[in-house]
Formats: structure tokens, sequence, C-alpha cells
């Protein structure tokens, strides 16, 4: 579903972000993408959602070809990938039911399906109750989950996690993690890129360890090692 | 789902408009600023215009037979005349009806009246008033005149007089127009330039909408929309806006005006071309506010 062939990300002035990564992810898989900071995990991404094209090498995505996709094909390759972020990327001035129904109206649904599709969606993420809120008036977790919310609207094949629990103290960590796992037992292949030890530790799933753009280390049941 | 896109994006164009109060009032009153200068040129434009077309209609060639020349041979000078290319018409005033004129059109004035009871003869001549069908057509007319065995029977031509004034009055029209049209450009340039920083300033406030927008797969005509109908309302309202202010301005400076140059009529004037100026300024409204938002929105559309 998705390969890394030889890839590597050069930035102008000559710093590597990658060095040739290889890499082969199944549909269906929860992998964690793990390494300090300026690793190369948000670069990963990015060629994912072809924010960014490689330097060297070939991504594919699906049918995907990253390094030759028309400008006209982004919307539908971005549909089929929902992200979340850090700093949860929510508009301040919309309510929690706004701020995802923004997403489907660019999918050009209707209105009913999307008064029908957004208490679905925020029962997933559990926040039915907040529907009319906004964000600054929900806990940090709170608002990872409107985004989880948000980046579900197009029923994504892969949902792609940038340090979404890195504004999050342990306990909303946690329940974002196990609203991910949720997410994948549903099959939705997720990529979670973290430096958060515990978190990794305790999933028992598969970790890539990114060092200075390059693999070190890719375990089928892995722990955050540096 | 083309008629609900369609509404979004009516619906997101007006949301945006109404969101940024001080900024969008910032960037209209830079729309109004350009509008006006550039309406206010093109006035100038028209009205000399139009001055010198009705200078021109007025123009014409008197010519003056000497008293002993008989009706006969001005006939003939008339057919000779009605012949040429140049000219449009020509008119014969008789030396028994140009004393006629003279004298009705004197009758209240008494010393006139009195001078004219004591002459005995007619003091006037016969006149060919000549107009001729364009401007540059008059000298070939005077030249035909000036022919020996024409010459000989003319005791005046009135042209000379008028030439100079109309040359004048032609090449101050040309300065005009050509100072208008350069003038007219670069103002176009600079509000192009301010209009499209202004609409830059009120988008980089909706720059994370955008970024939003686009990595849930919004396609890109989907996000520019509302901002190009963002930028078409601020060129309708700064249109609007701008023929109002501009009425006013023409309401109080028309009898400045009529004082200096009493043919000059600013207000009826512009009511004749109420219409055509409304729709000059909005158009170029929509076209300073649409350019400018398709120039500003294209540095965030590229991720």
């Amino acid at each position: 579903m998705i390969l890394f062939d030889s890839v590597s990300k050069i930035y102008p002035s000559d710093f590597f972000a990658l060095r040739d990564i290889n890499l082969n992810i199944e549909s269906g898989e929860f992998v964690s993408i793990v390494g300090q900071s300026g690793a190369g995990k948000t670069t990963v991404l990015k060629l994912l959602t072809a924010e960014e094209s490689p330097t060297k090498g070939k991504v594919v995505l699906d049918s995907y070809d990253i390094n030759f996709i028309k400008p006209s094909h982004l919307p539908r390759l971005r549909q089929k990938i929902g992200v979340i972020f850090q700093d949860f990327k929510l508009l301040d001035k919309r309510t929690v039911f706004e701020n995802v129904s923004f997403a489907l109206e660019m999918a050009g649904k209707t209105n009913e399906e999307i008064q029908n599709l957004i208490p679905q969606l925020l029962e997933i993420v559990g926040l039915s109750e907040k529907i009319n809120n906004y964000p600054n008036e929900l806990s940090g977790g709170e608002r990872q989950r409107v985004s989880i919310a948000r980046a579900l609207v197009h029923k994504p094949k892969i949902l792609l996690a940038d340090e979404p629990t890195g504004n999050l103290d342990m306990i909303n960590s946690w329940d974002i993690i196990q609203l991910l796992l949720k997410i994948n037992q549903y099959g939705t292949t997720v990529i979670l890129a973290t430096h958060n030890r515990e978190v990794i530790n305790s999933l028992n799933k598969r970790v890539i360890t990114l060092d200075q753009g390059r693999i070190i280390r890719d375990q089928e049941k892995g722990r955050y090692i540096i | 789902m083309l008629l609900t896109n369609l509404n979004r994006i009516i619906k997101y164009g007006f949301k945006n408009f109404w969101r940024n109060g001080w900024l969008n009032i910032a960037t209209i009153s830079v729309i109004i600023l350009a509008l006006f200068m550039m309406s206010i040129l093109v006035m100038i434009n028209q009205l000399t215009d139009k001055i010198l077309a009705d200078i021109q209609e007025k123009m014409d060639i008197s010519v003056y037979f000497k008293s002993e020349v008989v009706e006969f041979d001005i006939q003939r000078i008339k057919s000779e005349l009605e012949n040429l290319s140049q000219v449009k018409f020509v008119e014969y005033v008789s030396k028994e009806k140009a004393w006629e004129e003279f004298q009705l059109e004197h009758k209240e004035n008494p010393t006139i009246s009195e001078s004219i009871a004591e002459i005995e003869t007619n003091p006037l001549y016969a006149t060919l008033n000549i107009k001729a069908r364009q401007p540059e057509d008059y000298p070939g007319v005077v030249n035909f005149l000036e022919q020996d065995n024409y010459r000989v029977l003319i005791s005046k031509i009135n042209y000379k007089e008028n030439k100079e004034q109309i040359n004048r009055l032609s090449d101050i029209s040309r300065t005009v127009r050509q100072g208008g049209i350069f003038l007219t450009l670069i103002f176009c340039l600079i509000a192009i330039i301010i209009t499209f920083n202004a609409i830059r300033l009120t988008m980089h406030s909706h720059h994370r909408e955008i970024e939003i927008m686009r990595l849930v797969g919004a396609n890109n005509w989907y996000i520019r929309w509302p901002f190009i109908i963002e930028g078409m309302l601020f060129g309708i309202v700064g249109g609007i806006i701008c023929f109002l202010l501009f009425y006013s301005g023409i309401i109080l400076a028309s009898p400045k005006i009529s004082n200096v140059v009493s043919e000059i009529n600013l207000v009826d004037f512009f009511k004749s071309n109420a219409l055509k100026i409304i729709t000059l300024q909005i158009l170029t409204g929509i076209f300073l506010g649409t350019i400018s938002s398709l120039i500003a929105i294209r540095k965030y559309l590229k991720i």
C-alpha cells in the first residue's frame, strides 16, 4: 500500500532530511515512526500527503506515484488520507460541528448527509455532547478528538498522526492512542510519528526508528530505543 | 452537487467579506481612491472632447464678396463649392438679406437703429457661409477660394481668426488625452498593487483555513472562489461608494466650473452619462478586486 524505494529528501543548503529510505507498509498496519526532533519523521508524512516530493527515489501510495502526481489529482489523494497534528489545526471561530462539517463541505456532501454523518463521527471520538462548543472551550485531548473526527470524514484508508500527543498530558495521550487503535481495528492504516517513549513501549506494534534521516531499526513488535 | 458547491462558495465569499471589519474598510477605501482618480481623468477627457466637438460644430468660413459682384457670379461660385468633396453645405446670404437681418437684430439698440436710419445705402456684403465636413478640410476650401479668378471677387475670407483658436484647442485636447491615458495606466498599476496588498492582508487572516482546506482535500478552485467573490464584493461596494462620492463632488464643483467656463454643465453631463459611469466604475472595481485576489491567493495554494 505504501512504498518508499531508496528515497532521499534534500532541502536547499544541502540538508539531508532523509537518506536512502526503503520502506513497505501494508494495508491495515499500525506503524510508529520514532526518533528525535529533526530525525525526519515529519518529512516522511509530508511525502505521503505530497506536500513535498522526494529528491531521489520513489514514493508510491496506493496507485499514486508521488513523484509524478498531477496537481489536479492532489485533492483525490488527500481525501484518501486523514491527517492529525500536534497543534490540532482547528478553526477557533467555528464550533466543533462546523470544524468537522467544513471538511465534508469540501468534499461536496449535501447538507443532509452532513447532518447525518457528523453525529456518527463525533460518537466515534466520544464528543457527542460538545457538538456546539468552540475549540477554546475544550481540553487539549478533546481538541485532538475533533481533529480526528475531521480526519475521518472521508473514511480514509490511511491516518497520519504527526505527534498527536505532543501537547497532551499522559491521560489524554492515552485516550488519543486508544482512539487510534480503535480506528486501526476498523481497517484504517495508521502511521504515528512520535517521540513519546511510554506510548511506544506499551503499544507492542511495529516501530521504525529514524536517526538523522536514516532508518536505524525496523522491528515488528518494537520498543523505543535510542 | 454542483448547486450545493455553488451555494457554499457564495456563502463563504459573503462570510469572508463580513468578517474582517476594519481590514475590509481599508481595502475598500483603497479601491474607492483608485476608482475616484480614474473617474476624474476619464471625465476630463470626455469633457475636452465634448468642448472641442461643440466648437468644431460652430466653425465655418464666411466669404464676403465685393459690392460690385453680381449674384450670378456668386451663385456660380456657390455651385462650384458644392461640388467639392470637402464641403458639407454652402449658404448664400444676399446683401439685402444680410441688411434685413442686421436691422432686425439691432432693433432694440437705439444707437445702432439711429445710425442705420442715417445710412442710405446698404453697407453690407453678400456672403457665402461654408461648412466643411471635417475641421482639416477648411484649409483646402480656403485655398480653392484663393485662386486668382475668385480672389478678385472676394473682399474678405473670415477663417484665420478661428483657425488659431481651433488649433490651440486641438493641441490642448491631445495633450490632455495623452497625459490622461498615461496617468490612467499608472493609476491602474498603482491601484492593482495597493489593492493586491490590502487583499493579501485579508487573505493572510485566512491562511490557516486555506491550509486546512488543502489538507482535507479541497480542490483549488473550491478554495479560490470564495476569495474571488470577496474580491468582487470589494469592487462592487467600492464602485457604488465611489459613484456616490463622485456625484456629490460634481454637484459641489459644478457651479464653480460653470462660472469659469459657461459652456460646461457638469451635472447635466454627469446625469446623461450616469449609467455609463456607474457601470464603468463597478466593472473596474470588480476587475481590480478579482485580479488582486487571484494573484494574492496563489501564494497560499502552493502546498
